[in-house]
């Protein structure tokens, strides 16, 4: 399902949102689309490893935390391992934890950004936004290293 | 005046012969001393001075003879002490012997009896000070009391504690008033019955409400026991009182304790579990109104359709919930589907199990007859176990964690056996699982009540639970009774 048309540059981010709720991540790659950004999502872990291979436009992924299978975590690690220096990836992950604060906080290193649920549309997209300019800061700062 | 026993002579010693004599004695010359031919054999012998004793001997009385040698001419002076003469002499005087030697052993006897009496004197009071101080000061009031065959009471001796649990002044000297007095007219009933379970059957306890001067309540417990029973119907009976206010106190506060540690538990799974539906109603929302903004009037009904069958998912949790808050503990028992309650407990305890990534296979085949019990308690007992599988699990690795269900018809009864796949049950706390405040969990982890309290459930139910190690990791089986009617009023989970 799509969003209603919204303005997408061809340099717009590309995002993959994982939640095991499938009208969960539908919506919010609709909501995210309207904020301009190119979303797909899956509500399969597994699933999202294979589009995130396909795809190495794909800059930033938002993902559930917790989910049968496999968790946000695993996810993050197995697909920012499987990306190289051109295609770096970001992760935001959305939890329904109220109270795993310090959880989160100790993967502050590890991923980009968390924003808890509920949320707004335009939570995750602020989110969203400031992990993209970040990996792009980062693609271009190892491509730059690469060449000299 | 002689001594008709005495005699003396002087004796030759060679070719012995009588040189001079007294007078013989009162017993005249037949037994004389002097011409005894003993005494002259043993003089001519050539015996000592000192002490001669001649022993009676064929037909000659027996003597002592003081003998000493007197002039140079080898003559010697006999002084003859007469045996039987001696012995009649002092006749008279021996009984006096024997009467002072006798009163000292009397004297002696007497006194060493009166210093033991004395001594056990001493000891039986050091021994009933010791008892006095000990019941005076027992925190229980005991008493002593004699129950008439008409089933009235009257109070013979009351420890001082008793004044303290009731909180009237002491009487000095005197019986204190009698508490049952001041027991509340709702515990009454059970007074009464307590006076005919001890008459019946030698004990009993009852525990009573006591209304004290100061208008404070306090329960107490009296238990007691028949120590004699008297021809006219009556009895002897001691017993004790105990304050037992704190401790029922203490045990409602552990109950809630341990009831909200199980609230505590679930509450981070229902937030979880609430969060989701909410997370898409918000989403859906969002994008409705965008959707109208845009003209997209199907998509706004397509996630308007989602926003109403979210809500309705949330429905069935705070439904569910309503439902744990307005259950009574003392709700009559009644005919549970326990398909339903298990249903139920996953509702609860579900969110908590997938965030641990456990995996629940539960095998509860259709047509189960209904159980008697309370439905809310028995999905309490359900979630119980499934939390304290989760923390069994929490070592295991997450592709190793399962639980596994599976309920049959056994003997009239329901059969519903709950496996995990973790470490199993410390072989030593096994016997011991379900007592109070046996926990193999850290203090901050677990008050150790929970599984205590699914067994007085179980039991509460006509039912039971047992715990073993199976093949792999802690079993636990609960066990209940088929109902006799059908199921019926039961809510949807």
């Amino acid at each position: 399902m799509t969003a209603a048309p919204h303005a997408q540059g061809p340099d717009a981010a590309s995002v993959l949102v994982v939640d095991d709720e499938e009208i969960v991540a539908e919506e919010l790659a609709a909501g995210l689309a309207r904020f301009g950004f190119r979303a797909r999502h899956s509500a399969c872990p597994l699933r999202a490893l294979e589009m995130l291979a396909a795809a190495p436009e794909v800059s930033v992924l938002v993902s559930d935390l917790r989910m049968p299978g496999m968790d946000g975590l695993t996810l993050a690690r197995t697909a920012m391992g499987q990306r190289d220096a051109t295609s770096l990836l970001a992760v935001v992950l959305i939890t329904a934890d109220g109270d795993r604060g310090e959880l989160l906080e100790s993967l502050r290193g590890a991923v980009s950004g968390f924003v808890r649920k509920p949320f707004r549309v335009a939570q995750v997209a602020e989110a969203v936004r400031i992990a993209h300019e970040e990996t792009m800061r980062r693609r271009a700062a190892l491509s730059a290293a690469a060449c000299c | 005046v002689r001594d008709p026993a005495d005699e003396i002579c002087i004796l030759r010693r060679r070719a012995p012969e009588v040189l001079a004599r007294t007078l013989p004695g009162s017993w005249g010359e037949q037994r004389s001393a002097c011409g005894d031919p003993r005494l002259l054999a043993a003089i001519a012998s050539g015996a000592a001075e000192g002490m001669l004793a001649l022993p009676a001997e064929g037909g000659l009385p027996g003597r002592i003879v003081v003998h000493r040698r007197v002039g140079q001419g080898g003559t010697s002076a006999v002084y003859v002490i007469d045996r039987a003469a001696m012995a009649a002499a002092f006749a008279p005087f021996r009984h006096t012997v024997y009467a002072v030697a006798g009163g000292m052993l009397l004297l002696v006897f007497v006194l060493a009896v009166t210093i033991l009496a004395v001594l056990r004197r001493r000891a039986r009071l050091a021994a009933f000070g010791l008892l006095n101080e000990t019941v005076e000061n027992l925190p229980v009031a005991v008493y002593r009391a004699r129950l008439d065959a008409a089933g009235g009471w009257a109070l013979r001796y009351a420890s001082p504690a008793l004044a303290m649990i009731t909180g009237e002044p002491a009487r000095r000297g005197g019986v204190p008033a009698d508490w049952r007095a001041l027991v509340d007219p709702v515990s009454r009933g059970g007074l009464a019955r307590f006076t005919e379970t001890l008459r019946a059957e030698g004990s009993a306890t009852v525990e009573v409400r006591l209304l004290r001067p100061d208008g404070t309540w306090r329960l107490v417990r009296d238990r007691a026991r028949i120590l004699r029973r008297g021809k006219d119907g009556g009895s002897e009976v001691s017993g004790f009182l105990a304050d037992v206010t704190e401790l029922r106190e203490a045990e409602r506060r552990a109950s809630e304790t341990a009831k909200l540690a199980t609230l505590g538990g679930l509450a981070a799974g229902l937030a979880h579990e609430l969060n989701q539906p909410l997370t898409a109603v918000l989403l859906a929302a969002e994008n409705a109104q965008h959707a109208l903004e845009t003209g997209d009037a199907p998509g706004a009904l397509r996630r308007l359709e989602r926003i109403i069958g979210e809500v309705e998912r949330t429905q069935s949790i705070t439904g569910h919930l309503q439902r744990i808050a307005r259950a009574e503990g003392r709700d009559p028992l009644r005919a549970v589907d326990l398909a339903q309650a298990w249903r139920g407990a996953l509702l609860m305890a579900g969110a908590a199990l997938r965030q641990e990534a456990i995996q629940v296979t539960p095998a509860l085949p259709d047509g189960l007859p209904p159980v008697t019990a309370r439905p809310v308690q028995l999905e309490q007992v359900i979630v119980n176990l499934l939390l304290n599988a989760r923390d069994a699990l929490a070592t295991r690795p997450p592709g190793q964690r399962h639980i596994r269900a599976e309920a049959s018809l056994r003997d009239g009864a329901v059969v519903l056996r709950i496996r995990d796949s973790g470490t199993g049950i410390a072989p030593d706390i096994l016997p011991r699982l379900f007592e109070p405040f046996v926990t193999t969990k850290p203090a901050a982890a677990g008050s150790g009540l929970g599984l205590s309290i699914c067994r007085a459930l179980m039991e509460e139910f006509g039912g039971g639970i047992t715990a073993r190690n199976g093949a792999a990791g802690a079993e636990f089986t609960l066990r209940l009774p088929v109902a006799t009617q059908p199921a019926e009023g039961s809510q949807p989970a």
